[in-house]
């Protein structure tokens, strides 16, 4: 019997993660009051302004403006949570212990601030940051920093912990110190490592810094929130275009790092150059431009505020906080429950999304040189997918959640489909590529020995792949979980709509308690996705 | 003044109930070229890590120019006495070479030094001395990871040639390198062992290149020492004796 479990686990799993997304499915009622009366004209509208945006000077202008504010704000927010990484992660990494005993200790500890840090989304945090000292460019930069942090200083730490020993034996031989191991042996060991990684967060700091405009801290989000709001649907294009770009260049300028072997020392100058110009530059912008002062944060008016701000939060300001009703923590499990469902559904539809698409948006299945066979259509298909690609992941699921309000009523439904249009983006990006990545040898082999397509598709391709897609998967809904918090606040249901319900209401500690609920379901989630992981491996 | 560079008194490294070394005995004069022979699972290697501290053993002592290894804490003191060369995955490989060759002088700076030298290397002379020294004068700035096996073994090299600790321990420095390399990477380190009047200990698997190149030889077989002797009074009953298979002994 367990021999059979192990041949299978994996099938075993995916079978019981296709039965939990069906189920998840049944908890919607399909019918057309899903969607608003006039919910399909507005569809179209959105999807023919797709084709026309609005390209006059002025909204150029606008668009410009505030794509440099995006930018400015993830640039800061980044450099920040660079310097909190690198110290945190080497902490959590245990790399410096003197004992085993240090070692599990400082890990554990610093590991446990980091998961904290990250499992709050930073939307979340910008708006605890506003609530207690205002609009402040600090607090979109800080909201960013503290959840980005935490993401990249569990990776680092990971990345450090992982490598290889014997150089760094070899270094201690020398006679080198713990600090000098760390600069000579493991930071030049991860260094590759870190800077790809890094320049994906950054691509993602560009989008989350675009959704700040939600919590009133300026930026392109907001200019896409005007233009939603004057259902100038050619204008908010305009704007999602803009931030498609961004998202292609940090793409470039990643690839032209990864792959160009800095030979030349004006290379490496140049390589040094643009992150230090936009460093300087994003600083000296918020500091001259906007005038924002960081000491002013911590003035006593401020003080004050936090104050209240968290007594709030600990329910001291009301007769009966919310949880401490049973009344009040029946609902919240509820919303939480379907919370669970959207971020299932979400992943699900994503998931199906991309297994659709993925074949043909393969780079060496589109030019036919892994399966020796192409058609007069496919390189055509390929451009079209990896298009449709960069739309759905160059647009945050906030956005996305703006727009399908528009088109469905209220519910788990429109968050589950605005998570999943972005996640699909992801996904297909991540599982072409890891089709092009593959030992193409075992496949061209079958193709050699007279295999059809399909037939290579199912003994060649799928079986060497599929475990990664799964943990791609699994990985991706741990993201979706943070998210889901964030599409509510539109009024796509769960936990975030009655989050923001009761922060416009000034129900502290009813806040408290969705908080709670959150965390909780997304330390469950990761715990979960982690175990499923390693049992795919 | 005693010139006894290692004295290993009735030392024995255990793990769990598997002795990997038993009551091993033996005493090197300061500047003995050592070859340490013997069938893989011998304890060559243990033996090899119990003298540079990575190993503790379970019974016995071990005494380095006439100090206890278990008193030796500091990293500098340490780092001046014994140094080691193993395989060629002891590199730090994205780093360019000059810095895994200053890296033998990490115990004396600081870390301010050190990390000032990672822009602008320190003590660049003696690197490029040391580079000249093993032939590799011209890889000052190559990425480590870009050079053949051969080569990387000669880097480490120029890292011991700055430590310049008295004993120099070599775990199977030619195991991964070809017959014509290996030869030149043994002349090299016994010369270069020889000049800095160093004590040098290898473990080897050629039998051929410990005869050439070493006069001193010391067996081991199953954790216990096999033979100790100079390298022409070996005969070859001695060597087929040692490396004989036999039948996994149950006690």
């Amino acid at each position: 019997m367990t021999k059979i479990y192990d041949v299978h686990k994996r099938l075993f799993l995916t079978l019981l993660l296709i039965g939990i997304f069906l189920w998840s499915l049944s908890s919607v009622t399909w019918n057309s009051d899903l969607v608003h009366g006039s919910g399909m004209d507005t569809l179209m509208e959105i999807v023919t302004a797709l084709f026309m945006p609005d390209l006059s000077g002025e909204i150029l202008t606008v668009a410009l403006e505030s794509i440099v504010i995006t930018v400015v704000y993830a640039v800061a927010g980044m450099s920040l949570a660079l310097v909190l990484a690198f110290f945190l992660g080497i902490f959590a990494s245990g790399i410096l212990a003197e004992t085993k005993a240090g070692k599990i200790v400082s890990s554990s500890f610093f590991r446990g601030i980091l998961s904290f840090m990250r499992a709050i989304h930073e939307l979340v945090w910008a708006w605890l940051f506003v609530a207690s000292f205002g609009l402040s460019p600090y607090a979109a930069i800080l909201a960013l920093a503290l959840p980005y942090a935490g993401i990249l200083g569990r990776i680092f730490a990971d990345l450090l912990a992982d490598v290889p020993k014997e150089p760094i034996e070899s270094l201690k031989l020398a006679g080198a110190s713990k600090w000098q191991t760390l600069l000579y042996g493991y930071l030049p060991q991860v260094r590759a490592g870190i800077l790809s990684y890094v320049m994906y967060r950054f691509e993602c700091a560009i989008r989350s810094s675009a959704i700040m405009s939600f919590v009133g801290l300026g930026g392109i989000g907001y200019q896409i929130q005007l233009s939603l709001d004057d259902l100038a649907y050619n204008e908010v294009w305009t704007f999602l275009y803009c931030l498609i770009a961004m998202v292609l260049l940090i793409d470039l300028w990643s690839r032209y790092i990864r792959h160009s072997n800095a030979a030349s020392a004006a290379k490496q100058w140049f390589k040094f150059l643009i992150p230090a110009a936009l460093l300087s530059g994003s600083w000296i912008y918020i500091i001259f431009v906007q005038k924002a002062e960081f000491l002013s944060l911590f003035s006593s008016e401020n003080l004050l505020y936090v104050k209240e701000f968290f007594s709030g939060l600990a329910g001291l300001e009301e007769e009966e906080p919310a949880f401490l009703s049973g009344q009040a923590w029946m609902e919240a499990l509820q919303l939480t429950w379907e919370t669970l469902k959207m971020s299932i559904m979400a992943i699900g539809i994503s998931a199906v999304l991309m297994m659709i698409t993925v074949l043909p948006a393969a780079r060496n299945i589109a030019d036919g040189s892994l399966i020796l066979q192409k058609n007069w259509y496919s390189q055509l298909l390929y451009g079209i997918i990896r298009i449709i690609y960069i739309f759905s992941r160059a647009i945050p699921e906030l956005i996305w959640a703006m727009m399908i309000i528009f088109v469905f009523k209220p519910g788990i439904l429109p968050g589950a489909l605005a998570l999943a249009l972005h996640n699909f983006g992801i996904l297909g990006k991540l599982c072409a590529e890891t089709i092009e990545d593959s030992d193409e040898r075992p496949i061209k082999n079958l193709a050699v020995a007279g295999a059809r397509k399909y037939q290579l598709l199912f003994y060649g391709i799928l079986p060497s792949v599929l475990p990664k897609f799964l943990s791609y998967i699994l990985y991706r809904w741990e993201v979706i979980m943070r998210t889901t918090i964030v599409v509510g606040f539109v009024g796509a249901g769960g936990l975030g709509q009655q989050f923001k319900m009761s922060m416009s209401f000034f129900h502290y500690s009813s806040i408290t308690q969705l908080l709670l609920c959150y965390i909780v379901l997304v330390f469950i989630a990761d715990a979960f996705s982690e175990g499923a992981r390693k049992a795919v491996k | 003044m005693n010139d006894s560079s290692i004295d290993v008194t009735n030392m024995t490294v255990a793990y769990g109930h598997k002795h990997a070394l038993s009551s091993l005995s033996l005493s090197i004069k300061s500047g003995e070229q050592i070859a340490l022979i013997g069938p893989s699972g011998a304890g060559k290697t243990t033996f090899l890590n119990s003298l540079a501290a990575l190993t503790v053993p379970s019974e016995g002592e071990i005494a380095l120019l006439g100090q206890n290894v278990r008193n030796m804490k500091d990293p500098k003191r340490r780092a001046k006495t014994i140094g080691m060369i193993r395989q060629q995955f002891d590199l730090v490989n994205e780093l360019p070479v000059i810095h895994n060759v200053l890296a033998g002088r990490l115990s004396e700076w600081g870390l301010l030094k050190s990390l000032l030298s990672l822009v602008f290397p320190q003590e660049k002379q003696a690197a490029v001395q040391a580079l000249k020294k093993v032939g590799l004068a011209d890889k000052l700035y190559t990425k480590t990871g870009l050079l053949s096996g051969g080569e990387q073994q000669r880097v480490a090299m120029a890292r011991l040639l700055l430590q310049n600790p008295a004993i120099i321990l070599a775990d199977e420095p030619v195991a991964s390198l070809d017959p014509a390399r290996s030869e030149d990477l043994l002349q090299m380190l016994t010369q270069l062992a020889a000049e800095g009047n160093q004590t040098l200990i290898a473990s080897l698997h050629s039998v051929d290149f410990a005869l050439t190149y070493f006069s001193r030889i010391i067996a081991l077989k199953n954790g216990k020492l096999f033979f100790d002797l100079k390298s022409n009074e070996i005969t070859k009953d001695r060597l087929s004796e040692l490396y004989a298979i036999e039948e996994e002994q149950n006690d």
